[in-house]
């Protein structure tokens, strides 16, 4: 005869671990689900597809590729390459407050894929890596 | 030639061969042992020496790291990249730790002292349980030793280097000396709980002793991990001007997971010490929280989740995965074969019991752990399963953690207010009708005081009210049974039964810390304001939040590394704050520095968004109030003094000898003849 599951001496009845199992599964699913509906697309300049769909995307700033006032009625634009292919680049056309250090790090602007050559962020959206591990210079060597 | 390669190399190898070495002795010492007591005396011995060994090896190749650092030896390229000749002396100490080589070298240095520490303590108090604990912590530092020097090697060499690349200068901080050392110090403190927990199933030892063992560790571990958090939110709170202390970034989250799964571990052991349940959660727990640890460490230097905190991309990834895999699948056959053993002394009597509230309470703070968890590697997940990354933002975390969190804070005032084995409903609702008057009073006092939303507002403060309320109770309802029973005064009554009852009087004190915590939180999100992109011209006021808020106008100050653009603004209590930007010598380098006027009820905190562009002296800024986050620094302090308090060991001659029913049972012969 099963003992209650408090006492513990004897195996938990059958009933109890399919009882858990049912549970673990359900709020497995249910977190799943809650997940995809509070989640939206990342992807880099190489993942762009044009076809309009709101997306994170992100990408290392090309410093020398800025042009334009964030804070003006047209904007600025910039140039995202991607990090794993650095041969792909975005261009970005972004108004809004921009974060400390912005031009050095990797960011996430939140926009409309209209495809690499004109992705449109969403206006503040603009959100940047701490570069914790970011290496400004490289050493200077002898003969330089 | 520099000899700190060869002589890092070798110590770190060294390290490496005793710690190997030492697991083995440990490993034959508890078989020797399970098969005639006291027979694996030499063996664990041997291990014992071997954890010191190690110990002394991996300290001597971390020194000699720090000496390159401090003497700028370039002929090692891991300092050729992380300091330079211009740093300030304090920032080449902390470049140790601010790159993937380095802070793993660190991290295998903090968990051998660690190791070296618990096995010293305890190596006459449970002879069984010590070949088995030896081992499993010198596996760990043999782990990280071969990481070390197979996957991020610290002593590579470089040549013609004359000046480093230097620390980057956003990590110029002074909070770049302490807050990777709390971390990394309660990371690996975490270790020394999961040994034991190890040692205990491999020696078949189901009583308490374990965790008698290493509840200091685990409470010290876990109160500076919970420190290192706290102070990497203030860090982000000081630096990185997005105006919050927060973001649900996948290396916070990644400390943030152990740390609760640890908190639910400290909790549940209490209820193993005193009825002797709860069993099976505290090994589980102690596993997960290690699993948890090395899984946050992976998911920080691996590169797989883009985030503040990574490393690049590095070969280390695929080592912590196969300890991760490694930890659970050993964990769960240890627990299934000894599950029948690990049976509980007593059954539960009632679930309305401070046995039941502590188990309700284990479940909370899995559930927040798991939904972080959950929130945190779906990135990965998504990308793995279909090709494309899909992220959840801060918003999510927010929204599924409210209630469990909610309900957790509800048990943090019950749990203490409820009797053992069986709680009568009607002595409970005696002991909380006053926290709940109080609750009650500051809940309308919050919605009257114009929080937003306004039910929001009184249920949070109402309830955060009710459960410190709870803790001033208990202080006030011991001190007075002291009071009546000696005469004393009541100042020294509470003095009295905190000092005799350390244990429990600092988790109360905790209690209180996290309360001030989650009073911060609130404040901030319920009765903040924001005014973003604030065009200053010199002269030009602004009302926020009860500041009166004048821009003063700029200077510019030059050092000598750095010139400085300073903002001055006055807050309309006498008060000025100075928002800078900060441009270093090194081309293409630069910083924001934000502006903060703490007072006690609220922070001014101003950003500089760029200095202005047509001349005229004025600067773009956002400008926000942060009601009541003095109250969330203070309460971590608290948090941490609490931790001090229930550590702190009585005096030998005011100890009580353990109960018989669930604490330390006497030790065999055989261990006695040892001791």
């Amino acid at each position: 005869m099963p003992t209650s599951p408090t006492t513990g001496s004897r195996r938990p009845p059958l009933r109890l671990v399919v009882a858990i199992a049912v549970a673990v599964l359900l709020g497995g699913y249910l977190m799943y689900q809650s997940l995809i509906a509070g989640s939206e697309r990342a992807v880099g300049p190489s993942a762009l597809e044009g076809r309009g769909a709101q997306v994170f995307l992100g990408g290392i700033v090309v410093p020398e590729s800025i042009a334009g006032e964030s804070q003006s009625p047209d904007g600025m634009t910039f140039t995202l390459r991607d990090e794993a292919n650095q041969q792909v680049t975005a261009v970005v056309r972004y108004r809004g407050s921009l974060p400390a250090e912005w031009r050095q790090q990797r960011v996430m602007v939140k926009g409309t894929d209209a495809g690499a050559a004109d992705f449109v962020a969403n206006p503040g959206s603009m959100t940047t890596r701490c570069p914790s591990k970011f290496q400004a210079a490289q050493p200077e060597r002898a003969g330089s | 030639m520099s000899g700190a390669p060869l002589l890092g190399t070798v110590a770190l190898g060294g390290g490496l061969a005793v710690a190997l070495v030492g697991v083995v002795a440990g490993l034959a010492g508890g078989v020797a042992d399970h098969r005639r007591a006291g027979a694996g005396a030499g063996l664990t011995r041997s291990a014992e020496r071997a954890v010191y060994g190690a110990a002394a090896l991996v300290t001597v190749a971390t020194g000699v790291l720090w000496w390159s650092f401090a003497t700028t030896d370039y002929t090692l390229d891991y300092v050729a990249n992380h300091t330079r000749d211009s740093d300030p002396f304090v920032y080449r100490i902390t470049a140790l730790w601010s790159g993937q080589q380095g802070s793993l070298l660190f991290w295998t240095f903090l968990l051998s002292l660690w190791a070296a520490v618990a096995v010293a303590v305890n190596r006459r108090r449970a002879a069984t349980l010590a070949p088995w604990a030896a081992a499993t912590l010198l596996a760990a530092l043999a782990f990280f030793s071969a990481m070390d020097l197979v996957a991020a090697f610290p002593f590579a060499t470089t040549h013609d280097v004359i000046d480093g690349a230097g620390l980057n200068p956003v990590l110029q901080n002074y909070w770049m000396a302490i807050h990777p050392v709390a971390l990394y110090a309660g990371f690996t403190g975490l270790t020394v709980p999961f040994a034991y927990g190890v040692a205990a199933l491999c020696a078949g030892r189901f009583d308490a002793t374990w965790v008698a063992l290493t509840r200091r560790f685990t409470l010290i571990a876990w109160g500076v991990l919970g420190a290192g958090i706290l102070m990497g939110a203030r860090w982000a709170y000081e630096e990185l001007t997005f105006g919050g202390f927060w973001a649900w970034d996948p290396v916070e989250n990644a400390s943030l997971i152990p740390w609760l799964v640890g908190t639910a571990f400290l909790h549940s052991v209490v209820i193993q010490e005193k009825r002797g349940m709860l069993k099976r959660w505290n090994v589980t727990l102690v596993m997960a929280t290690f699993a948890l640890v090395l899984l946050g460490t992976f998911l920080t230097r691996s590169g797989v989740v883009s985030s503040v905190h990574a490393f690049a991309q590095s070969g280390v990834g695929w080592w912590f995965v196969g300890a991760i895999g490694t930890i659970v699948a050993g964990g769960a056959l240890l627990i299934a074969w000894r599950w029948e053993a690990l049976a509980p002394d007593r059954p539960l009597v009632s679930p309305v019991s401070r046995e039941g509230a502590f188990l309700v309470n284990n479940l909370l703070l899995a559930t927040i752990a798991v939904v972080i968890l959950a929130g945190t590697v779906f990135p990965l997940a998504t990308k793995a399963l279909s090709g494309e990354e899909y992220i959840v933002g801060p918003a999510w975390f927010t929204s599924k953690l409210i209630w469990p969190t909610a309900a957790l804070l509800v048990m943090m005032g019950l749990a203490p207010l409820m009797a053992w084995r069986r709680a009568p409903g009607a002595a409970i609702a005696r002991a909380v009708r006053a926290p709940l008057v109080v609750g009650a009073v500051v809940g309308g006092l919050t919605v009257a005081a114009g929080a937003r939303p306004a039910l929001d507002g009184g249920l949070v403060f109402g309830l955060l009210a009710f459960v410190l309320a709870t803790v001033v109770l208990e202080f006030s309802r011991g001190a007075e049974a002291r009071r009546r029973a000696t005469g004393e005064g009541r100042l020294v009554a509470t003095a009295r039964i905190v000092s005799r009852n350390r244990g429990r009087y600092g988790g109360y004190l905790v209690h209180a810390g996290i309360v001030g915590i989650f009073v911060g939180i609130a404040g901030v999100a319920l009765l903040g304001s924001r005014a973003e992109n604030v065009y200053f011209h010199p002269g030009d006021r602004m009302s926020i939040g009860g500041f009166d808020v004048r821009y003063e106008g700029s200077q510019t100050v030059r050092y000598p590394n750095r010139t400085e653009q300073q903002w001055r603004f006055t807050d309309g209590s006498g008060g000025s704050v100075l928002a800078k930007k900060q441009d270093y010598n090194v081309a293409g380098e630069s910083s924001f520095d934000v502006a903060i006027r703490t007072l006690p009820t609220k922070d001014l905190y101003i950003v500089p968004r760029g200095p202005d562009q047509t001349g005229d002296d004025s600067v773009l800024a956002t400008v926000v109030v942060n009601p009541l986050i003095s109250f969330l620094w203070g309460g971590g302090i608290v948090v941490t003094l609490g931790t001090l308090l229930a550590f702190w060991p009585e005096s030998r001659r005011r100890r009580r000898p353990p109960r018989p029913s669930a604490a330390v049972p006497e030790r065999r012969e055989s261990e006695l003849a040892r001791a």
